[in-house]
């Protein structure tokens, strides 16, 4: 009994090593598309070698992103290794996603696997009985002040210009996407202005710089 | 008592020396970047604006080339510096605007010295611990809802649409900023 005890122990040191190497390692790449692609490949990158991984799952964030999630085996991780993906179109052309550096033994954050952030706690109290009316109003007035905002923004992209932003977005290299509409959400209609406007701040102040 | 006259005079030249280098030392004090990190339960609405400030040390010039290199939601970013001012110490203080990521974001801050060195400070990383709510669309209401229940929805949607229209002006100030300094639009050049 003794000796079987201590031949069991003795596999389970003996293994634990192996079981450990195999764990798989979730990645996540950000990839820049225009269109939906067909097959997603994960690329993991160690000093000399590429190892693909094919199927890589496309992913849709709600960041507007799409990401290409993969495994790998975390003992194909070396301290020098980074990732990738590669995603393909039904054309036959293709894009690369972003270079993310790995590390062992660190996860990487997986923004797809984040968690929805609960509804705020509301603590309805005797007073808020009474002014349902008036939050009715509250929301009223904020709807309509939302809908004056899109009729501004809208107006201020009249006239073609909403194809210029585009235009220069794609030269320079940032997300692309249809047009900036007033119907975008909100969120992702003000992180895309402000990228594209660091950028060409960014751009003019280097020329400026360059020129003198 | 000539003898206390030299030893005066070495002090004397001693204390000239030293106010002759301490000086040039001071100016050659290595520029350091300070950041007091945003905590992510201090971050703001996905989109609402979010100022960050670097701090420097070691120099008193407020018109460095200094940048932040910003990865917002894993997509990289350059942001220029919206301005500098003095702090109540009389460091330099250079302010960044930019706006809340949906999920994370990293940065710091470089500045490239006249010799062409670039001084860096460290990586700076926020991370939300779940993904906030950015559409009205996804509060999910009750199908018979009582009285409660309604007012709640009043009250997180009076909430939310606070933030919304937060980002909707934001927006059309930066269309405005974009076409009346950046990428001019000939319909409005009038």
């Amino acid at each position: 009994m003794k000796t079987v005890l201590g031949l069991l122990l003795f596999l389970t040191f003996l293994f634990a090593p192996l079981r450990l190497a195999a764990e798989p390692y979730s990645i996540e790449v950000n990839i820049p598309v225009d269109r939906e692609p067909q097959v997603a490949i994960g690329l993991l990158m160690n000093e000399k070698t590429t190892i693909q991984k094919p199927n890589a799952k496309i992913v849709h964030t709600r960041s507007g992103m799409t990401t290409a999630v993969f495994t790998v085996d975390s003992s194909e991780i070396t301290p020098l290794s980074s990732a990738s993906a590669m995603v393909i179109y039904d054309d036959g052309s293709f894009a690369f996603g972003d270079i993310r550096k790995l590390s062992p033994g660190k996860p990487v954050f997986m923004r797809a696997n984040l968690p929805d952030c609960p509804a705020p706690e509301v603590k309805v109290d005797a007073t808020l009985y009474g002014q349902r009316a008036l939050l009715e109003q509250l929301v009223k007035i904020r709807r309509e002040r939302i809908a004056f905002a899109k009729r501004k923004i809208a107006e201020l992209l009249a006239n073609g210009y909403d194809r210029k932003l585009l235009k220069a977005e794609v030269s320079f290299g940032l997300l692309r996407k249809p047009v900036i509409s007033p119907e975008d959400n909100s969120v992702e209609l003000v992180d895309r202005l402000s990228r594209l406007l660091a950028a060409t701040k960014t751009y003019k102040e280097r020329r400026a710089i360059s020129t003198k | 008592m000539g003898k206390i006259k030299s030893i005066s005079s070495i002090f004397g030249l001693f204390a000239f020396a030293s106010l002759l280098f301490v000086a040039p030392v001071k100016a050659q004090q290595q520029i350091q970047i300070l950041h007091r990190p945003i905590g992510a339960e201090n971050l703001p609405h996905p989109g609402n604006p979010i100022s960050l400030l670097a701090t420097l040390t070691g120099t008193g010039s407020v018109n460095l080339d200094v940048r932040a290199l910003v990865v917002s939601d894993g997509r990289f970013v350059e942001v220029p510096f919206k301005k500098s001012f003095l702090d109540e110490y009389d460091r330099p203080v250079y302010q960044f605007d930019f706006v809340a990521p949906l999920t994370d974001m990293s940065y710091r801050f470089i500045l490239k010295t006249s010799g062409d060195k670039i001084i860096s400070s460290p990586r700076y990383e926020i991370r939300r611990k779940c993904v906030p709510k950015i559409s009205l669309a996804s509060f999910a209401a009750p199908k018979n809802p009582t009285e409660e229940e309604r007012i709640k929805k009043l009250v997180r949607e009076a909430t939310f649409l606070e933030k919304d229209i937060r980002n909707y002006e934001a927006a059309v100030k930066l269309i405005e900023e974009l076409q009346t300094i950046i990428i001019p639009n000939k319909k409005t050049e009038k």
